[in-house]
């Protein structure tokens, strides 16, 4: 299965550079950009999951991994942390 | 793709312990990150465990506005501070006086902690968990909003902190230190304080001297490690 969506692996929009910026967002209110795993490259090690800081990254049955809407805040942390670049970040509508 | 399966999640627990929405975070937070790790490592004693930030709170006798978290175990008690570092100076960034603190008060377990060593972390929970006697730990959360980083790079920032040597990760038990976290070649510490949009202002001359005072504490912190 090939996901539809776009896969950026360059830009990424949900930054907060000035200070209190991020204070405006809260886990699950509208976010700018969400995780989108490309399954074909993933060897589910599972860095993902332990690096979220809202416990976002669920495990599927098959062993590959997604994001839970209502706890993903779009901070970017599992698109840096992976290790094989297979996380993108893609923009909300 | 199945041979090279490492499957990270199934040496902890998949139960969340913490739950963001009820507590005030941001994205990318550290301190979410860091409870949220101290959780799985706790699992039950979760239960007794009350977190608080209060301005101005006082543990022995050093005045901080750092986040606490304390766990009944048995008689006694186990603290644990997630260190953002609020008041913003440099010298509050580079030495960390309540953990040496801690040790001068005689409690029986003592260790610094950084969520970008999630095993690390969790391994040093435990431990404080089953030494007898009161225990306190002291966790580096980087703060995306305050400290002025793009809140992608929350785990990097940690792993900086460590690098350079700004935030040593060690533990005494019973008086005797250990380096969980033997850095062979340490980064300059300007790659730290340049990561931070906080320190914009500090200036080369500054950082000289954040490298002096560095490089001092850590050789202090090499002089109480027993030769192994």
């Amino acid at each position: 299965m090939e996901s539809k969506a776009k896969v950026s692996n360059k830009t990424l929009r949900c930054i907060a550079v000035q200070a209190g910026a991020a204070k405006a967002f809260k886990p699950g209110n509208r976010v700018v950009a969400r995780p989108e795993w490309d399954k074909d490259r993933c060897v589910r090690c599972g860095i993902c999951y332990i690096y979220c800081p809202h416990g976002a990254v669920v495990r599927q049955d098959d062993g590959f991994f997604d994001a839970n809407t209502d706890r993903c805040s779009g901070c970017g942390v599992c698109h840096r942390e992976c290790w094989f670049g297979v996380i993108g970040m893609v923009e909300e509508a | 793709m199945d041979k090279y399966s490492l499957m990270v999640p199934n040496f902890i627990p998949t139960r969340e312990y913490f739950d963001p929405k009820h507590s005030d975070t941001c994205i990318g937070c550290g301190v979410s990150l860091a409870a949220r790790l101290v959780g799985k490592a706790l699992q039950k004693a979760m239960d007794g465990a009350v977190c608080a930030r209060r301005s101005g709170a006082d543990l022995f006798g050093v005045k901080t506005n750092a986040a606490f978290m304390r766990v009944k175990k048995g008689k006694n008690e186990l603290v644990i501070c997630f260190d953002d570092e609020p008041s913003n100076a440099l010298q509050d960034a580079l030495v960390k006086k309540l953990p040496a603190v801690a040790v001068a008060e005689g409690i029986a377990y003592v260790a610094t902690a950084c969520p970008s060593y999630p095993f690390d972390l969790m391994e040093k929970v435990q431990r404080a968990m089953e030494t007898d006697g009161s225990a306190y730990i002291h966790i580096l959360t980087p703060c995306p909003s305050a400290w002025k980083y793009p809140t992608e790079n929350t785990v990097k920032v940690g792993f900086k902190a460590v690098e350079t040597l700004a935030f040593p990760l060690y533990e005494v038990a019973s008086g005797f230190y250990n380096l969980t976290n033997k850095t062979l070649k340490p980064r300059a510490i300007e790659e730290y304080i340049r990561a931070q949009g906080r320190f914009e202002k500090v200036t080369a001359a500054q950082v000289k001297s954040a490298a002096a005072t560095v490089e001092k504490e850590y050789k202090k912190l090499l002089e109480k490690v027993q030769p192994e």
